[in-house]
């Protein structure tokens, strides 16, 4: 089970431990008091901003007068500060004409102002203490983020346990009427599993997880398994319509993302999403700005994982994936290959010849060379994905032997019947095959391990062992 | 017309759903015992602009050409289908309707199942 550490998004009260960090994620130095910024030097700043893609500073609102020492903070290089509300009851009293269920604490709303006015340059999130009178925190935020403020931070400490989660929920319930659809979420947890926080509460504000953008139909390869290229899936299509494919379907093949919309989702994803995946019904690399796609996922911090046939890739882009690329599997191709030597290639993609099958080994080989050369740590992973249909299920062996030979991360046995499901002949049935089946994924299967190459879904494997190969040792 | 690319059998009984091919010892009767929660944590885009709340799912809300895919994220079109779906495990209409049976063929099983886990300690934890 994937966990994730509290460091990863808040609350960094030490900065300790930021080693825990994956890199590139949120990081949020928090600190008592302006007063106390002595304490974070330039190497810590440094250290945080090495391992995120904002880092933070926190402190009361009370202090943004100082503006010796914001100016300090400013000069380490941080771009980011989180201002702690703290409310006067009193102050509410003097409500505006809108009435003091939608006015909020206006002289909070009036300093975070003069602060973003005296620093238009930095990033502003403002850390709100949770607390049952809503009539001052939810009016407040939705002000706010009227005023253009689009992050703000909800902190709990002290909320009594029965209310945290309703009252999270009133404030996300005001905020929804509001029609504050823009705005990000954030809490700074003391519980490791925020996400847990984002279903319980149900704050769709800042939940989003994994992000998977279509961005190409079209293909040149006619991969036996494919549900829209595959003969048999291009035979079924043109049953439908008398013997030849309609011009829907031929419109659907050439469909390609627009780039400007595709631009503008990833500049408009939240700081919580954690993968962003290309894929679509044909290759996602036809697409001519597949490349700056992933640049700008990348610039924004985001896990890319792109699903691929590997082919249309030339040395530049090669050249400007692997700068892309992270220090820790942050560009993950997964290569779909499914053969492991170029006869069964062609014989698994009738459209193709054995050069595609030595250009797609080449692309891979030079991700790994340039991964291992690479002075800085940086470089692109793949996972090379065999789908294990009737042709070569006989056959994995070979697919470990070339994930091993071009240095893969992962190995991928995926089945047909998950694949594409409604091409009865591919997927491999009958005991007798089922059995060679088990074999040559055992074979497959201990060879990658044995050689330092990671089963991705290996309770796959484990299954069809215990089924087929278990039977027989008994 | 996506359709095209992810048709799902109609014929499949009960003792045939194939949830848990994927993920080894996952139970086959899962959504009878947990939610589905990938209405929070997940969305996805198609070539024609067609949001998709599920990547096996058959219902499109809302169109990123026409519409802020937040505001869409917000609606309650969504909300609906979160609702939905967090109840799959008390309603099972994934065994029986036939405009839900794509949950057969879920590829999302380790993320609810992590939420489910989630959840679960959540809710022991709270008084």
């Amino acid at each position: 089970m994937q966990t994730f550490n509290l460091l990863e998004r808040f609350n960094l009260r030490a900065v300790k431990g930021l080693n825990f960090l994956k890199p590139r994620e949120l990081c949020y130095v928090r600190v008592i008091s302006l007063v106390d910024l002595t304490a974070i030097d330039a190497g810590v700043i440094s250290e945080a901003a090495k391992h995120s893609s904002m880092t933070f500073v926190s402190f009361p609102i009370e202090e943004i007068n100082q503006a010796e020492k914001v100016r300090a903070v400013i000069q380490l290089g941080i771009r980011g500060f989180a201002l702690r509300a703290s409310y006067d009851d009193k102050k509410f009293l003097h409500h505006d004409r809108r009435g003091p269920e939608r006015s909020g604490d206006l002289d909070l709303i009036a300093k975070v102002e003069q602060f973003r006015r005296e620093y238009p340059d930095v990033e502003v999130v403002v850390e709100f203490q949770l607390r049952p009178d809503l009539r001052i925190l939810a009016p407040t935020i939705a002000r706010l983020y009227e005023e253009g403020m689009r992050w703000v931070v909800l902190n709990a400490e002290g909320v009594p346990d029965k209310l945290r989660t309703s009252s999270f929920r009133e404030v996300f319930e005001y905020l929804r009427i509001r029609s504050c659809n823009y705005l990000n979420v954030y809490f700074p947890f003391w519980n490791p599993e925020f996400r847990e926080w984002d279903i319980k509460t149900q704050n769709t504000f800042s939940g989003l997880f994994e992000v998977h953008i279509d961005i190409s139909n079209r293909c040149t390869h006619s991969c036996t398994f494919c549900g829209l290229y595959g003969p048999a899936a291009i035979e079924d299509i043109k049953k439908d319509n008398g013997g030849k494919l309609s011009p829907q379907v031929n419109e659907f093949m050439k469909m390609e993302i627009d780039s400007e919309h595709c631009h503008r989702i990833i500049e408009s994803l939240p700081w919580s999403v954690r993968l962003v995946q290309f894929g679509g019904a044909g290759d996602p690399l036809m697409h001519r700005d597949a490349v700056k796609f992933i640049g700008a996922v990348r610039s924004r911090g985001f896990r890319v994982s792109v699903l691929s046939n590997m082919e249309y890739l030339g040395e530049e882009d090669i050249l400007e994936l692997h700068r892309l690329s992270g220090r820790k599997d942050e560009l993950h191709f997964i290569a779909n290959v499914s053969a492991g030597t170029p006869e069964l290639y062609v014989e698994t993609r009738p459209r193709q010849t054995e050069k595609t099958f030595e250009r797609v080994v080449s692309v891979l080989d030079r991700f790994s060379t340039l991964r291992e050369t690479s002075t800085d740590g940086r470089g692109v992973y793949f996972t090379v994905m065999c789908v294990v249909t009737s042709i070569n299920c006989r056959s994995l062996l070979d697919v470990a032997k070339l994930s091993v030979k071009l240095r893969a991360q992962k190995l991928w046995f995926k089945p047909m019947e998950l694949h594409a499901n409604f091409q009865a002949p591919l997927v491999p049935s009958g005991d007798t095959m089922m059995r060679d089946m088990a074999r040559s994924l055992k074979a497959a299967a201990d060879y990658a391990l044995a050689h330092g190459v990671e089963l991705e879904q290996q309770e796959y494997c484990d299954q069809i062992f215990e089924r087929y190969l278990g039977e027989m040792h008994v | 017309m996506s359709d095209l690319v992810k048709k799902v059998p109609q014929d499949l009984t009960v003792d045939e759903v194939r949830i848990g091919v994927a993920n080894g010892d996952v139970p086959a009767n899962l959504y009878s015992e947990i939610p589905c929660t990938i209405g929070h944590s997940y969305i996805r885009f198609e070539v024609s602009g067609n949001i998709v709340p599920c990547c096996i799912a058959k219902h499109r809300i809302g169109d990123v050409k026409k519409n802020d895919w937040r505001d869409v994220w917000h609606s309650g079109a969504y909300d609906s289908f979160r609702r939905k779906m967090s109840r799959i495990h008390l309603d099972r209409f994934h065994l029986v309707d036939p405009e839900w049976t794509f949950c057969q063929q879920c590829s999302h099983v380790p993320l609810n199942q992590t939420n489910a886990d989630l959840l679960r300690k959540g809710r022991q934890e709270e008084p």
